[in-house]
């Protein structure tokens, strides 16, 4: 069955794998001698999956795009682990940027749909998780708790506005 | 709390995320060398203790398959270090491409059985006719000096201690003036040196080895030390009071030795007597 989502969907999974593969792997900013902004975008593919979606198919979609990125940024299963759980924390994003009256079962999580105040909270909240989850799995270990939480806060000031600046340039209705 | 609860587990994809995170975590253990020396580390201090007794008996279990490793290992050092080989350069110019031949080579063995100790100590090893042992071979340990085969069945062989009162054995200092070694029966740390002239300058401490002047042993294979002196009245003869290297009644790996040249003595030995 592949309608119009569905399609949408496969092409934003290529399009935005592309995009953090060949352009966003080769921005990073630090100081110090470490590296604490890097820009993550493919996070939005899995923000855009249908409010709907069969959740196992979320989490399943969520390791695939990390698993993706891993393969071409050689760090086999850290990607993938964070979207994975990201995936399945997303309910909670969803329900923490809740608009008042609930989501109805037409809705995207599109701008088009539910606005742009929703979307910021939206993407504070599931950026926010994933880059902290990310972040905590590369270190492996909370000993470094400074440089995960540094990370965090850099990445995502980064990635959340250029990800705003994506949604705004390309506007998808689902 | 139990709201946020129930936003996380309704539809029921935690399976799914469980076995995906274990295999992500399978993956970045094994694909990435940061996280998986951070994994090893944390392993390592958290099961140490178990894995330090898991290695004990791992080490225990194997311990027979190094000791025959490590016996194999050591036969075939000494099969090839200097005491075993003969000088024959003669004393003209030609080629020398024969100088040294090997004239022993030792076989594993292992002490399987003893007779009760007493005054004729025998040991019993487990290598026999099968496996090229004659009568009259050498049986050294790696400290010492264990004795002489003197009976031999098809897989077995029997060993006259050196603790044994028929044994003699020819042995003597490193400057080759060389008398009988015996045993009187009674301190089995100690045997007496006997014949050796009393001209000889002997001091207590002084090596006592083999000679060499038979197919048994070696030359230069460590026996003891001197513990006592005492001229012996009326033969001209010291009596030395030999302290064993090794306790030939507590060996158990053990190596048999081969003169390879016992027949080519032998037949020279031979024509001497008719």
């Amino acid at each position: 069955m592949m309608n119009d989502s569905t399609i949408n969907n496969g092409l934003r999974f290529f399009f935005l794998a592309v995009l953090q593969i060949f352009l966003l792997k080769q921005i990073s900013w630090g100081f110090g001698g470490k590296e604490y902004l890097f820009i993550f975008l493919y996070p939005l593919f899995i923000m855009m999956l249908p409010i709907q979606m069969i959740r196992h198919l979320v989490v399943l979609a969520g390791f695939a795009i990390g698993f993706t990125v891993d393969l071409f940024y050689e760090t086999l299963g850290i990607n993938a682990a964070a979207a994975t759980l990201s995936a399945f924390l997303r309910p909670l994003a969803l329900r923490a940027s809740s608009p008042r009256e609930g989501y109805n079962i037409k809705h995207h999580p599109t701008v088009n749909d539910l606005g742009w105040s929703w979307y910021f909270r939206y993407a504070a909240w599931f950026l926010g998780i994933h880059l902290l989850l990310f972040f905590s799995i590369q270190a492996f270990t909370f000993y470094f708790w400074t440089d995960i939480l540094l990370k965090t806060f850099f990445s995502f000031v980064a990635s959340y506005a250029l990800m705003a600046l994506l949604v705004l340039i390309f506007n998808p209705k689902n | 709390m139990s709201k946020i609860k129930a936003t996380i587990f309704q539809g029921g994809s935690v399976i799914t995320m469980i076995v995906l995170e274990m295999l992500c975590f399978y993956l970045i253990i094994n694909f990435n060398s940061e996280q998986q020396r951070i994994w090893l580390e944390t392993v390592t201090v958290y099961t140490g203790g178990v894995n330090e007794r898991v290695d004990g008996v791992n080490s225990y279990i194997g311990l027979r398959a190094t000791v025959d490793s490590l016996q194999q290992r050591l036969a075939d050092i000494k099969s090839a270090t200097e005491g075993v080989y003969v000088a024959k350069a003669a004393e003209v110019d030609s080629v020398r491409d024969d100088s040294l031949r090997q004239r022993f080579v030792y076989l594993t063995a292992e002490v399987v059985n003893k007779s009760p100790y007493g005054p004729n100590n025998t040991t019993i090893i487990n290598r026999g006719k099968m496996d090229g042992i004659e009568i009259g071979q050498g049986v050294v340990a790696d400290q010492g000096l264990l004795g002489i085969v003197t009976a031999v069945s098809g897989e077995h062989a029997r060993v006259m201690s050196l603790l044994h009162r028929d044994t003699r054995l020819s042995a003597g200092l490193k400057n080759s003036y060389f008398g009988t070694l015996r045993w009187d029966g009674d301190d089995p740390r100690n045997m007496t040196l006997y014949d050796l002239k009393s001209y000889v300058e002997v001091n207590p401490g002084d090596t006592i080895y083999t000679t060499g002047y038979s197919s048994i042993f070696p030359t230069g294979l460590a026996i003891g030390t001197v513990s006592a002196t005492e001229k012996l009245a009326g033969t001209g003869n010291w009596r030395i009071g030999v302290k064993l290297l090794a306790d030939p009644l507590r060996m158990r790996y053990v190596f048999v030795i081969k003169d390879l040249f016992k027949e080519d003595i032998s037949i020279l030995m031979e024509n001497d007597e008719r």
